[in-house]
């Protein structure tokens, strides 16, 4: 915009405007719809939904993320779901790793996560050699889609019944 | 970044096939996206039938080969072929390094394949006669089941991994998971007579920490070796010259650029590395001239720029047939500005990708060492003269705490144990420190360190460890939000999620002033330029969008914006069938279900109005408010959000408009909604849906029954139905649900 404001392209500066105004033990989520510079096509959309996560406490450990999106894309996708995690950066976490989810006997990478990056707890006015903590973000278009086979991201936004209804 | 398998064998050896590297590589963090396998599959198994000499030709044979179903004649020039022997038969269709198999009349007689030598395989270097293949393969298996052709491996290298762009670095990356030994190579020692031809200066060292050049005379520009080209060939890179191919092979191997100049061409044996004037030109080796400003670094001698410092060489110092002697520079250029000339002036080049991510800066002048020693071996010359300016790059310490890293991983490694997985990634541990290898210039607090450690020992070998529950926070907003959808949604009403912007059209038919609207300076669309400030317009397109449904009833949640502030509204709007009530009876179970009193005016477009959206209804009724007045006022009975208990069968829409009947049935009231609509599914693709409207028990229709309503949407995806056929998909419903429930139509 002309006052120099811009329609925001990720979820993540959630984490830092939450961690500011918390103490830890801090775990929260924050959905919300961000928007990228795309040609649209079937796989991709001007605007779409993302979610965030974090977790910050005494003692938060590779084990704790691992443990929580296990948990979470089970109760998504059914217990029987195969998923793994991929070693990944991302300048926000240390380490870092992408989430890859199995259908039809193919890898489909669904979402980004890590350890916060000291410097990221730091900002927040937490020490970081006191608590550490992990986040994740994902596109929630992508994951309903594969949930249900869903073939064109661009039905999320069309306000056609045909579609909606079949969701009730 | 793609690698060559066989010239990762090089550096390491390895027991395992292409998709268990690929496995391990994916899981240690360079994500193997996918294996190009050279031995094609129309490559199969043969068995030669029959042998005829060939009527116009007497060194070319005709031979019957079986492919398992048939017998194929394949012209043949090879001498070592026999009765009975099995032999690799490529197809019609396949792909061979060079070239494709065609079926081919070879002097007057017709081929319909080719069988292979090895070399034609690409599996090795016997070009004597064509491969026999052991007795136990199976006539008609694709080849590529028995013999591992080479592949080349496609990988996800991530921006901070500069140290994996070269094949030298993805080996380093599979010994330490395989747990081999690196070849590693060894300092090369090359002939050099050490004369004072050539001069380096260095005026911008932050630019340009190392420059190193070294000077060949008498070379003969030239092609390169069959080898040399099949491998760059391999990796889609183009043979040029002997030269360039050489410089090019290096950077692949060890993953420093390199660039050679042509000596002659530079004035007064001077080479300077400095910023460029305001305003001074370059020709690039691509033909394209651009112009330079103090924040690009070039290469010049004297009189002119040469080159654009780790992004492209310049015209005028160029290597060609002509050349006799060269200089070859291999330096090391600072990764931002490399990125930032890059980025401005809109050149990429697989130079400047390497340096924006940072090359070996231990490695700098033994590169020129190792082109050096390749050109002499392959273009002949000799070594006048080597030159190294610049300061050698410090040692990198990082602190080593094991302890952090354990906690930080959720692991339990030993110290000893973490150190042996340092040492096979080359870092090297000194009491409290570790040595961090000039490779990796990711590497820099003891997060990183512990990154290292998870990726090599496994991060799946990382027990899961649950995380308590907490408690949610009272009447939290975006519960009540979710809650107040849940309620729209039992009343029948649609969630519909619209885009925030607004074209001058959607303002101009809104009746909306345009000055008070947020506009963007650079929007995806141009005619999409305003955000919304309301949700009704969009809501209103909705409507227009589904005139097959009657009543249309939805509702959005979203932000609206105007100049002063953002906020988030609720919007319902309810068309066709009892609209108002409709709308009416859900504020009515929002006001019970949210324990709040709305002061909502229910308002309404009329007809003339509508037809300017596209809307051939009698009426639209909506309403709009700021969500704050339910998110603030809200009192919640339960915390818990509603499941959808529907089993959802998706089924893709048709491009085509659906057809629409409407079916009662008259059912026991022991059976399943649910199960009824489950059924048409299943026995009827066309459908698309089955919307239940109505449903009630009355004494009219019997004791024990009810009666379900439903709108069937059917569709085809590839045309539109006719009414002959929609009718017939009615009949079989009818049918079915008459069979497996006992339902009755009502008339």
């Amino acid at each position: 915009m002309a006052d120099k404001r811009l329609l925001r392209t990720q979820t993540s500066n959630n984490q830092v405007r939450y961690g500011e105004k918390h103490h830890p033990p801090i775990k929260a989520i924050f959905p919300g719809n961000v928007f990228r510079n795309e040609a649209t096509d079937a796989k991709h959309e001007t605007t779409f939904m993302q979610l965030e996560g974090l977790y910050i406490d005494k003692n938060v450990n590779v084990g704790h993320l691992f443990w929580t999106l296990d948990y979470f894309f089970k109760k998504i996708y059914g217990d029987n779901i195969k998923i793994r995690f991929r070693p990944h950066h991302f300048p926000y976490t240390e380490p870092s790793f992408e989430v890859d989810v199995e259908f039809r006997g193919k890898w489909f990478e669904l979402l980004g996560s890590g350890m916060v990056h000291p410097k990221v707890i730091e900002n927040m006015g937490i020490d970081p050699n006191e608590y550490s903590g992990f986040a994740f973000g994902l596109g929630i278009d992508r994951l309903v889609m594969l949930k249900y086979n869903i073939e064109d991201i661009r039905h999320f936004h069309a306000g056609d019944l045909r579609f909606l209804k079949q969701f009730k | 970044m793609q690698v060559l398998f066989s010239w990762l064998k090089d550096y390491v050896e390895v027991e395992q096939d292409e998709s268990k590297i690929a496995d391990l590589l994916t899981l240690s963090g360079t994500s193997v996206e996918s294996i190009i396998r050279k031995l094609d599959d129309n490559i199969v198994v043969g068995e030669i039938k029959e042998i005829l000499p060939h009527p116009n030709a007497y060194r070319l044979q005709i031979a019957k080969v079986s492919n398992g179903i048939e017998d194929l004649q394949i012209v043949c020039g090879a001498p070592n072929i026999a009765i009975g022997q099995k032999v690799p038969l490529a197809l019609v269709g396949t792909k061979l390094e060079n070239f494709e198999i065609k079926r081919a009349e070879i002097r007057g007689v017709e081929s319909f394949g080719m069988m292979c030598s090895e070399i034609e395989l690409g599996i090795g270097c016997d070009h004597s006669g064509i491969k026999i293949l052991p007795d136990n393969y199976k006539i008609g298996e694709k080849i590529n089941k028995y013999i591992t052709g080479d592949s080349v491996f496609d990988i996800e290298i991530t921006p901070n991994r500069g140290d994996c762009l070269s094949h030298l670095g993805i080996a380093r990356e599979i010994a330490a998971v395989t747990n081999r030994q690196l070849k590693s190579p060894q300092p090369l020692k090359i002939d050099c007579q050490e004369k004072e031809e050539f001069k380096i200066e260095i005026t911008d060292i932050d630019k340009c920490p190392q420059y190193s050049a070294i000077l060949i005379k008498n070379i003969k520009v030239g092609q390169s070796p069959e080898w040399l080209v099949k491998r760059l060939n391999s990796l889609g890179a183009k043979s040029i010259n002997n030269i360039v191919d050489i410089t090019n092979y290096i950077m692949l191997d060890w993953g420093q650029p390199l660039h050679a100049f042509d000596a002659d061409k530079i004035n007064n044996r001077t080479i300077f590395v400095r910023p460029a004037r305001k305003g001074e030109l370059l020709q690039l080796l691509d033909g394209k001239t651009i112009n330079l400003n103090e924040n690009n670094l070039v290469i010049a001698d004297t009189t002119k720029a040469l080159a654009l410092a780790g992004v492209m060489g310049g015209k005028n110092s160029e290597v060609d047939e002509t050349t006799k002697n060269i200089l070859i520079e291999s330096a090391e250029f600072n990764a931002i500005n490399v990125r930032k000339t890059s980025k401005l002036k809109g050149i990429s080049t697989e130079a400047s990708y390497r340096f924006e991510r940072g090359i070996d800066s231990g490695k700098v002048l033994e590169s020129a060492k190792y082109a050096a020693q390749k050109i002499t071996e392959i273009c002949g010359g000799e070594i006048l003269q080597m030159i190294y300016e610049g300061q050698k790059p410090n040692q990198k310490l990082v602190k080593f705490e094991s302890d952090k890293i354990n906690s930080l991983l959720g692991s339990s490694l030993t110290k000893t144990e973490m150190i042996e997985i340092f040492s096979k990634l080359e870092f090297v541990v000194n009491g409290s420190e570790v040595n961090v290898p000039l490779w990796r210039h990711d590497i820099n607090i003891w997060q990183d360190l512990a990154e290292e450690i998870g990726r090599i020992y496994g991060f799946s070998k990382i027990e899961k460890k649950e995380v308590g529950k907490s408690s949610l926070i009272e009447n939290n907003e975006y519960l009540i939000k979710e809650k107040t959808k849940d309620l729209l949604a039992n009343c029948g009403f649609s969630e519909s999620l619209n885009y925030v912007f607004l074209s001058q059209k959607d303002i101009a038919i809104a009746k909306l002033n345009a000055d008070d609207l947020l506009e963007l300076i650079n929007p995806i669309q141009q005619e999409n330029k305003y955000l919304r400030n309301s949700l009704i317009p969009g809501l209103l397109k909705n409507v227009a969008k589904n005139p097959s449904f009657d009543p249309i009833l939805l509702f959005e949640i979203g932000h609206v914006f105007n100049k002063k502030e953002e906020t988030t509204n609720l919007s319902i709007v309810a068309s066709g069938k009892q609209a108002k009530q409709r709308i009416e009876s859900c504020i009515d179970d929002l006001e019970k279900g949210l324990q709040i009193k709305l002061k909502t005016q229910i308002d309404k477009i009329e007809r003339e109005e509508l037809i300017d959206y596209k809307i051939r209804k009698p009426e639209v009724y909506f309403i709009e408010m700021n969500i704050d007045i339910i998110t603030k006022n809200a009192k919640l009975t339960n915390k818990i959000i509603q499941e959808n208990e529907n089993i959802i069968n998706y089924r893709p829409i048709s491009k085509f408009p659906p057809a629409v009947r409407d079916l009662a049935f008259i059912v026991s009231k022991n059976i399943n909604n649910e199960d009824i609509i489950k059924t048409i599914y299943k026995e009827v693709d066309k459908l698309l849906l089955a919307d239940l409207f109505d449903e009630f028990v009355s004494e009219k229709i019997g004791i024990d029954q009810k009666s379900l309503a439903y709108h069937i949407y059917l569709q085809d995806m590839e045309k539109a139905l006719s009414d002959s056929e929609v009718n017939e998909i009615i009949s079989k419903i009818i049918n079915i649900l008459k069979d497996k429930f006992k339902a009755q139509l009502r008339s």
